[in-house]
């Protein structure tokens, strides 16, 4: 396993931890077969309030710019809201 | 190897994409009353952003090591268009729904949560299929 294969492995640990951390709430609630209890649905009630309010700016961080090959920033579209 | 990291992606993928949004009963005395619909548009909002973001995310900061599979920053680029549009029209039509729970708001928004799981499936399936080689 050459550098790069090892780069790629610690990649997808990365990868594989974010992504756990990420849906482990909804996987969480997802298991439950039962009734979505109050603080389940407040739960899910905030985190959507805190996306809206950010409006656009939770698009605003440099990972979400499309950029050419040579890195050079494309402009994007306006991206407005419906 | 391949081969089973692409079946693990896909079910994987068709786990996230049968399972997000799914609950069906709620506790009446929440914030969403029994109004499934509504928690279940706002958990696939806010997964699905999450999702997506982290694929960006990953796309973005490991650009370089994933310099080979010019795949990946296509499919992360096309959601780096297509997101926002998607999980701002989910925000609308989720308000309008909210405000007037008619038949056609409803329609209207499981259109574009299908939109959005789809993304989120995607994103998963790129991630797992392409984060080893």
């Amino acid at each position: 396993m050459n550098k790069e294969q090892i780069q790629q492995v610690l990649t997808l640990i990365d990868v594989g931890l974010a992504l756990v951390e990420k849906l482990l709430p909804t996987l969480s609630s997802l298991k439950l077969s039962g009734e979505i209890t109050a603080e389940q649905q407040q739960a899910v009630l905030d985190k959507f309030n805190s996306l809206r309010a950010k409006a656009d700016g939770q698009f605003g961080g440099p990972e979400w710019e499309v950029t050419s090959s040579d890195e050079t920033p494309v402009e994007s579209p306006p991206q407005e809201g419906q | 190897m391949n081969i089973q990291r692409n079946i693990a992606g896909l079910f994987l993928a068709m786990v996230l994409g049968s399972q997000i949004g799914c609950a069906t009963k709620l506790d009446p005395a929440g914030p969403y009353g029994s109004d499934a619909i509504l928690y279940n548009a706002d958990l696939v909002i806010t997964t699905s952003y999450d999702i997506v973001h982290t694929f960006v995310l990953w796309e973005y900061s490991n650009r370089d090591a994933l310099a080979a599979y010019p795949g990946i920053k296509a499919a992360a680029d096309v959601m780096r268009k297509e997101a926002p549009g998607l999980i701002n029209s989910a925000m609308t039509l989720r308000e309008q729904y909210a405000k007037e729970p008619t038949v056609t708001n409803r329609l209207s928004l499981n259109n574009v949560l299908s939109l959005l799981r789809k993304s989120a499936v995607e994103a998963t399936k790129q991630m797992v299929e392409h984060s080893v080689n």
